[in-house]
């Protein structure tokens, strides 16, 4: 168990570090476009120019013949955006205790940027489920992972800005081990009471998440963050005469899709600049 | 922008949905009981319909009574989660002769939720009875779990 989630751990971080290298080594945008475009307006004025012209449209040719301007592009602009890795803890996960006193939940998330819009995101997290009332005892805790992407969609004042609305899309995994030590099953009609115990089981869980929120700056590189999401079950090992209570990162299981809220406060660690080359053409308008 | 209020609503709802309390309510209304309704067959399996019987009485043999003298058209009993085969008397009516019925099943305990814990569900095998009032029977739907199937349909040819 220690040793997946380590795996897991490991093999995070070593993708959000490739993500962030890569996006530090960005190719720069062609510098020649200037003379690409200009190349072919010299061509076609040198391609008249050869061309004998006709006597009816002699006056037409001479004025064609004259040397037009070139048609010159504005150079990209270019600038740098700020990168790093924001790394958080789900406060709502402990709110939840409140609601909810049989699970207890520890959530961790990192986000870093790839690019201007894009941010590689992942969440590790804790889960232990711990029940007793008169009918069974409940015995449960799990490990899991969510792994993906968020754009964000928000139009930067300044483009040191940091703030983000997004929306974004996670694979999740769950590893669970639960038992029920003790159970009864009472028929009143027929005066029976039945008592047994169900042994340690261990399941895996997949799922997708689509999620959307809000990141603020509240204080330099201090973030708080709300989203909502919505999580679809993919596929669960679990047994279906005995589905456990709760699937870590999941919720509850005996459910195909889970509805849920998360309230993150994240620091942010400033570690690269991101080159950002964007065009100073004026879009061309649609016919 | 007027749908906003709604939309937050519908959010707190949800929200709400998400942090219920799930080891506290039962939201089974039945749990592994069998459903049996009647059903009238006026012309040789062409037009059936259900029907009520103005006194039903019925009982597992040597336990209490279930429903006694009351109008039904159906009725849900529990199996005996202690054997594999459990015997219930049914008189439809005050004038009709009674029927007896056997339940074959296999058992299994099974977790239903958090807030209704285990409940034994059961698998029909056979289900053999007497029939003095009843024509004939079928088996709807062999698996008596959580859910108000009807399980089994007893026909009577009037």
């Amino acid at each position: 168990m220690i040793r997946t989630f380590l795996y897991t751990i490991s093999v995070s971080l070593a993708l959000l570090s490739a993500f962030s290298l890569q996006a530090q080594v960005k190719p720069a945008s062609p510098a020649g476009d200037t003379i690409r475009l200009t190349k072919p307006a010299q061509d076609s004025t040198l391609r008249r120019q050869a061309t004998p012209p006709r006597k009816q449209d002699s006056i037409a040719a001479r004025k064609q013949a004259r040397p037009t301007p070139p048609v010159t592009r504005l150079p990209d602009s270019v600038y740098y955006v700020p990168g790093g890795l924001r790394v958080g803890v789900d406060i709502s996960r402990f709110a939840l205790l409140y609601f909810q006193p049989y699970r207890t939940d520890v959530t961790f998330q990192a986000d870093a940027r790839i690019n201007k819009k894009l941010y590689g995101a992942i969440e590790m997290g804790y889960n232990r489920t711990s029940h007793s009332d008169t009918s069974y005892t409940y015995k449960g805790n799990g490990m899991y992972a969510t792994i993906g992407v968020d754009y964000d969609f928000l139009k930067k004042r300044d483009k040191d800005e940091k703030n983000m609305v997004f929306a974004g899309i996670r694979y999740g995994f769950a590893r669970n081990s639960y038992e029920v030590p003790n159970y009864r099953i009472i028929s009143d009609y027929w005066g029976s009471d039945i008592t047994g115990s169900y042994p340690k089981t261990s399941m895996t869980a997949h799922w997708i998440e689509l999620c959307m929120g809000i990141r603020v700056e509240a204080l330099k590189n201090f973030f708080l963050g709300w989203g909502i999401r919505e999580k679809i079950m993919l596929s669960s090992s679990a047994d279906d005469a005995f589905p456990p209570i709760v699937i870590p990162g999941f919720g509850s299981g005996n459910k195909r899709s889970q509805f849920d809220m998360t309230y993150t406060v994240s620091y942010y660690f400033p570690l690269y600049k991101l080159k950002v080359s964007e065009s100073r053409e004026p879009r061309k308008k649609k016919d | 922008m007027k749908y906003i209020p709604g939309l937050i609503a519908i959010l707190l709802m949800s929200v709400f949905a998400a942090c219920e309390d799930e080891t506290k309510t039962c939201d089974q209304t039945l749990i592994s009981d069998l459903g049996i309704n009647f059903k009238r067959d006026t012309l040789d399996g062409f037009i059936i319909k259900d029907t009520i019987w103005p006194k039903v009485t019925m009982y597992a043999i040597g336990k209490d009574t279930i429903v006694n003298r009351q109008p039904r058209s159906s009725v849900f009993v529990a199996l005996n989660p202690l054997a594999d085969s459990s015997m219930f008397y049914l008189r439809l009516d005050s004038a009709a002769v009674a029927d007896t019925l056997i339940f074959r099943y296999a058992r299994k305990p099974n977790f239903v939720s958090a807030g209704c814990g285990f409940a034994t569900f059961y698998t029909l095998d056979t289900v053999i009875c007497t029939f003095n009032t009843i024509d004939y029977l079928r088996i709807n739907n062999k698996e008596v779990n959580s859910t108000n199937d009807t399980h089994v349909s007893l026909y009577y040819i009037r």
